[in-house]
């Protein structure tokens, strides 16, 4: 016979309807929770760079002589200093020393060297090479900083000029175009959302756990090459013909492009635009895998074409990867900037670049 | 549509919601077959692709009807070898000619578990007044069905009937509870042990043939034949785990495929522990008809124990036959059946010398499991060899370890084997000891709610750090 505590659905006593989930619950914390604190202490994350102002409306740059310290939960810590005009460069920006050369590097935060110690940055790499080549000094004054592409690479452009420059180098990665992309997560520190379930959201994504987890996975190219493409308009650069949001965003980069080069073109200063290859692009580029919808030489053919409408050197940096090189030895994996051995890659064009008839002028007073 | 996938949770989910929305016996039965039937479109990119498979399943039950309905012997063998030939082509066994295979692409996903199905619907056709009634829906439902098309396990009509179709099982909240915890169990299993145990085999194979010392060549020989069983068990118990949990939300209870078969102290009694849909098939289709005819053969008595350790024989050499189309899978079905004759013979012999009482004291004494255990698993890994590697491999793997690493690593892997075996069980024994007696603490539904939730956080943790896909279900490609 069927009771009637048989014939109810739970069929269980009534307080474990609330005590079992409430177990399980208690149980993701226990595990979750001491694991979260495990890996915040083990690898611990500090994107903000203090030292950067952002502003609004003109230029981003560090605060003079200010020294901060910004780490990527896989990355190293990296100490930034800032000289009297809040490059991110040891030397002074005041008067060019005599007999020395000085080229001036805007851009973006992949131009900033952000999250690469300074020695290993494509800055650092490319001005002892050189002085090496040349044999005389040639000091680079770095005035990258994260969200300066468009007009503010322009305002960087004019306050680069009065340095007495004899190069200007603009390093741009198609990751610097994203408007959240180049270095959202330096800036400023995020409003709080007075909605409750956003900042439980905006937690759980801050999750230092949820972020090594991803980087584990992304870190190999198989698992992260269908994760990225798949992410929509973010890859889209890499279709042709390249969709509307992306051909702005070029055009407007086109734009102040041709500003900066006329400036360059009145102090007849050689400008050399250096692309660093997105990640994904890099993996279709330089592997096996490939996917008919993305076409990994499709955005720096678009670069070189305005480059050169403009009378500015170009490089593609991309053939310098070895083939078959696991993308996360030269890309932060989850972060998506280049590291170290990205940034070595990079400055070796940029020297070969800067010594070869493409800057003729540059070549010349280097005497190589 | 992969199992187990993310993708087919949220499938199963949906179609578990709507086959639950009403209590209709026709409305239940027209969601189980549209979701058996969007489950397998789902392999296919041409509908062309499904003709092999659509002309099989009504050969089958075409075959069946024309049995049922009552015909001569010859024809019943005949439907039989059918059945049998249809199945052999379609898989394309390399003992019939290639000329007569079908060289487009079509659909094969299943097809040894629906030939298991159609097959013994035709066998018991001969006797329609046993066999409960089946219509079209019932035979699609039954042979298609979703939650077991892949990998089995493999279910009889009329087992498979009285849950689906006769009296479905009630689905309360604590049989809700205990499906979803055998659903974790099984991704537990799948994400978790067998991936883990996967990387860790590879390991040792790479170590094998690198430049390691050579007793440290011989400690991952032994490592390496050993973990494939662990793997395969975790793999496939797993996937076993999963479907009848996701069948549960169905109200159908589809057969257990194992029962602890690393405790088993002897080769037959290991294959009463794993696969036992698939052993206990063979048994009652091919085993028992075997025995019987041999019984009506045989004059001799002292000889008639002996027939069944040749039905044995030819039983499990097919067991190991039916897992692949090449030599490798013939050897391993050797093995298998040599395992099992030897085995029975040397049961019949003891029972001989000792009498039947005296067998069972000793086979029950604590060394005698101890050794039995030790020496089953030994014989297990060894038949494993041509499972998951084949005769070069093998070759490379012997080289490292050099004949006399081979030789002291068999002897001993039997002595490692029963002492991490016996350790495991006297460890299992005493965590279901602790608490009061009749209610252990480790079946207390507060301690299985702990558990489950751990399992489903390690799984989260273990997919997120493994920087590759998990391993997929073994036996789907059988």
């Amino acid at each position: 016979m069927v009771t009637p505590s048989e014939q109810r659905w739970w069929t269980l006593p009534r307080r474990d309807l609330l005590l079992l989930p409430l177990i399980a619950l208690a149980t993701f914390a226990a595990l979750l929770v001491p694991a979260e604190l495990f890996v915040r202490e083990r690898n611990p994350s500090a994107l903000l760079d203090a030292c950067v102002v952002a502003t609004p409306s003109t230029v981003n740059h560090g605060k003079p002589n200010c020294v901060s310290r910004t780490k990527t939960a896989e990355g190293p810590w990296v100490i930034n200093r800032y000289n009297e005009c809040g490059y991110r460069t040891p030397e002074s920006c005041g008067p060019k020393p005599p007999g020395s050369l000085r080229v001036a590097v805007i851009g973006s935060s992949t131009a900033a060297g952000y999250l690469t110690p300074y020695d290993e940055t494509m800055a650092a790499r490319s001005a002892r090479a050189l002085t090496a080549r040349c044999k005389r000094p040639v000091e680079f004054q770095n005035l990258g900083a994260y969200g300066n592409l468009g007009q503010r690479m322009v305002v960087a452009a004019e306050e680069a000029m009065p340095l007495d420059l004899d190069a200007l180098v603009i390093p741009i990665a198609p990751f610097d175009f994203e408007p959240s992309g180049a270095g959202a997560e330096i800036g400023a520190k995020p409003e709080a959302h007075s909605n409750p379930l956003r900042r439980i959201r905006e937690r759980i994504s801050s999750s230092s756990l949820l972020y090594m987890e991803s980087y584990y996975l992304l870190r190999d190219d198989a698992s992260y090459l269908p994760v990225y493409l798949g992410l929509g308009h973010g890859a889209d650069f890499m279709r042709t013909p390249m969709p509307d949001g992306w051909r702005r965003r070029v055009e407007e980069f086109d734009a102040a492009l041709a500003r900066i080069a006329a400036l360059a073109r009145a102090r007849s200063v050689p400008v050399l635009l250096v692309f660093i290859p997105q990640r994904a692009e890099a993996v279709l580029a330089t592997s096996s895998r490939s996917n008919p919808e993305f076409h990994p030489a499709a955005f720096p053919r678009t670069l070189a074409r305005i480059a050169q409408k403009h009378g500015v050197a170009f490089v593609d940096t991309t053939p310098e990867i070895p083939r078959n090189l696991p993308s996360a030895e030269m890309f932060y994996a989850v972060n998506s900037h280049i590291n170290a051995r990205g940034h070595e890659l990079v400055s070796r064009a940029i020297v070969r670049e800067m010594t070869g008839p493409a800057i003729a002028s540059f070549a010349g007073k280097c005497g190589a | 549509m992969d199992i187990p996938s993310t993708s087919f949770l949220v499938f199963a989910a949906i179609a578990a919601c709507l086959f639950n929305l009403a209590r209709a016996d026709m409305w239940r039965q027209a969601v189980l077959l549209i979701a058996n039937l969007l489950f397998l479109a789902s392999f296919v990119r041409h509908p062309a692709e499904l003709i092999p498979y659509v002309a099989f399943l009504a050969g089958g039950f075409g075959l069946i009807h024309l049995v049922r309905r009552g015909v001569p012997s010859a024809l019943y063998a005949g439907s039989i070898l059918i059945v049998l030939f249809g199945f052999f082509w379609l898989k394309k066994y390399t003992f019939l000619p290639a000329a007569i295979f079908i060289t487009s692409p079509y659909l094969l996903v299943g097809l040894s578990y629906v030939f298991f199905r159609v097959m013994h619907l035709v066998i018991d056709a001969r006797h329609p007044e046993d066999a409960p009634p089946m219509g079209l829906f019932d035979y699609l439902n039954f042979t298609l069905n979703f939650t077991s098309l892949i990998s089995g396990p493999i279910q009889r009509y009329e087992d498979y009937r009285r849950t689906a179709v006769d009296a479905p099982l009630p689905l309360k909240a604590t049989d809700f509870g205990v499906a979803l915890e055998r659903i974790v169990t099984g991704l537990f299993k799948i994400l978790v042990m067998a991936a883990l145990i996967s990387v860790l085999q590879r390991n040792f194979a790479y170590a094998l043939l690198g430049d390691a010392s050579w007793p440290a060549r011989i400690g991952y020989g032994m490592g390496l034949a050993a973990l494939y069983p662990v793997f395969l068990y975790f793999n496939f118990s797993g996937y076993t785990d999963f479907v009848i949990g996701v069948a549960r939300f169905f109200r159908i209870e589809l057969p257990e495929n194992f029962d602890r078969p690393f405790t088993a102290a002897s080769f037959i009694d290991y294959w009463n522990r794993w696969h036992m849909s698939l052993s206990n098939w063979l048994k009652t289709y091919v085993y028992n008809p075997l025995m019987t005819t041999m019984m009506r053969r045989v004059k001799n008595p002292a000889l008639l124990p002996y027939a069944g350790a040749v039905a044995l024989f030819v039983t499990f050499f097919l067991i190991g036959a039916w897992h692949g189309r090449t030599t490798k899978f013939l050897f391993f079905g050797l093995l298998n059946g040599f395992g099992v004759a030897i085995n029975q013979a040397y049961r019949i012999v003891m029972i001989k010398r000792l009498g039947r009482k005296r067998f069972a004291e000793l086979s029950g004494s604590r060394f005698y499991l101890f050794a039995g255990r030790g020496l089953t698993f030994a014989w297990v890994s060894f038949t494993l060899l041509w499972f998951w590697s084949d005769w070069p491999q093998l070759g490379e793997f012997a080289t490292a370890m050099g004949p006399a690493g081979v030789l002291i690593g068999w002897i001993l892997f039997p002595a490692a084997a029963a002492i991490m075996l016996s350790g495991l069980i006297v460890l299992r024994e005493g965590a279901f000891a602790a608490g009061p007696a009749g209610s252990p603490i480790l079946r207390s539904r507060y301690v299985r709610t702990v558990w489950l939730s751990s399992m489903v956080v390690f799984i989260l943790l273990v997919q997120g750090v493994m920087n590759a896909a998990p391993p997929e279900i073994v036996y789907k490609e059988f």
